[in-house]
C-alpha cells in the first residue's frame, strides 16, 4: 500500500501547489480550501501510517483505516447538518470540503486495496 | 458609511472570484448554478462568497419560482471612495473598540448557532454570556420561575446554576419567585 501514500502525498502537494495560485490570483478564501484540502489529506496520511505501525498485517491495518474513514469524518457530518440547518453556508462549505476529500481518499483507498488483491 | 462598513465592503470585494460575481450581477440578477457555470467554479463555492457578500450588503436574495435569485445591491458601490475618506471617524475610544471587540470573540466562542456550549470558568466570560441572555428579557416584564427556566433552558440545560447567576450578578432582580429585569 506504498503506493496509496504516495497518492496522498501527491494530492497533498497539488492541494498546496493549487492553493499558492489561487492566493496569487487574489482568491484567499479559495485558497483556504485548498489549505483545507491539504490538511485532510495530511491528517489520513498520518493516519494511514499509525495503523500500519500498529497492526500486525496489512488486512488489519486496512480494516482499522476503514474504520477510521468513517468514524472521523461523522463528527463534520453532523457539524455539516448543523450549520445547513442554521443557513450558516460558510462553515457548511468547510465541511463539505472536508467530507469530499476523505470521500476522495476512501475512494482511492478501495481501488488500491482491490487493485493489490488481485 | 462607517469605517467598519467600509473596511467590511472593502475586504469583501478584495477577492478576484468575489469580485467576478459581483460583475457578472450588475448585468442580471442570477442564480447559483448559472453563476457556477459561468465562472468555472463550484456551486458550494459560489454560495459561499454569495453569502459573504450578503453579509457585506452587496446582495440581496429573492426566492423566483424553483431557484433562489442573487441580485447586486448597488447603493453602497455608489458612494464615492473620496467621500469615505472625508467621513469623520466615529469617536469610540480604541478602549471601547477592544472591549466590544473582546465581548464579540466570547459570545462567538460560547454561542454555537444560539446555544450556549458551556459555561465559562472565568468570571468576566460568564457575566459576558449571562448578560447576552439578559439581554433577551423584555425589561419591567414579571416572570415566574417557570417561565425564566424555560427561557434559560432555550441556551443550556443547567438553568438552575445560570437563574442564580443573573440574580448573583444583579442582571435580575428577585421577589417571592417572581423575576424581573428592571428597565
Amino acid at each position: 500500500m506504498n503506493s496509496y501514500e504516495q497518492f496522498i502525498k501527491e494530492k497533498k502537494a497539488c492541494y498546496l501547489q493549487e492553493r499558492q495560485q489561487l492566493e496569487a490570483q487574489d482568491r484567499r478564501d479559495e485558497a483556504n480550501f485548498c489549505l483545507v484540502r491539504a490538511n485532510i489529506c495530511d491528517a489520513f496520511e498520518q493516519v494511514w501510517q499509525a495503523v500500519s505501525r500498529r497492526e500486525k498485517t496489512q488486512a488489519e491495518a486496512v480494516t482499522a483505516y476503514r474504520h477510521k474513514l468513517e468514524t472521523i469524518p461523522s463528527a463534520w457530518r453532523t457539524r455539516r447538518q448543523e450549520a445547513d440547518a442554521h443557513g450558516d453556508v460558510q462553515t457548511a462549505a468547510i465541511e463539505e470540503i472536508k467530507l469530499e476529500t476523505v470521500r476522495m481518499l476512501a475512494e482511492e483507498f478501495e481501488k488500491r486495496v482491490k487493485e493489490e488483491a488481485l | 458609511m462607517t469605517e467598519e462598513k467600509a473596511i467590511a465592503l472593502f475586504k469583501c470585494l478584495a477577492d478576484r472570484s468575489r469580485l467576478q460575481i459581483c460583475k457578472s450581477l450588475v448585468k442580471e440578477p442570477m442564480y447559483v448554478e448559472l453563476l457556477a457555470e459561468r465562472l468555472g467554479l463550484s456551486a458550494s463555492t459560489v454560495s459561499f462568497h454569495l453569502k459573504k457578500l450578503e453579509a457585506a450588503g452587496l446582495v440581496q436574495s429573492r426566492k423566483e419560482q424553483y431557484y433562489m435569485m442573487y441580485e447586486l445591491v448597488k447603493e453602497p458601490l455608489t458612494v464615492s471612495i473620496l467621500d469615505i475618506l472625508g467621513e469623520e471617524s466615529a469617536e469610540q475610544s480604541e478602549q471601547e473598540k477592544r472591549e466590544a471587540q473582546y465581548r464579540q470573540k466570547v459570545l462567538e466562542n460560547f454561542f454555537v448557532y444560539g446555544k450556549l456550549k458551556n459555561i465559562p470558568s472565568q468570571h468576566k466570560k460568564r457575566r459576558i454570556i449571562l448578560e447576552e441572555m439578559a439581554a433577551g428579557l423584555e425589561p419591567g416584564r414579571r416572570y415566574t420561575e417557570k417561565e425564566l427556566n424555560l427561557y434559560i433552558a432555550g441556551y443550556h440545560d443547567d438553568f438552575c446554576t445560570l437563574r442564580r447567576e443573573m440574580i448573583a450578578e444583579k442582571l435580575l432582580k428577585r421577589e417571592n419567585g417572581i423575576y424581573w429585569r428592571e428597565v
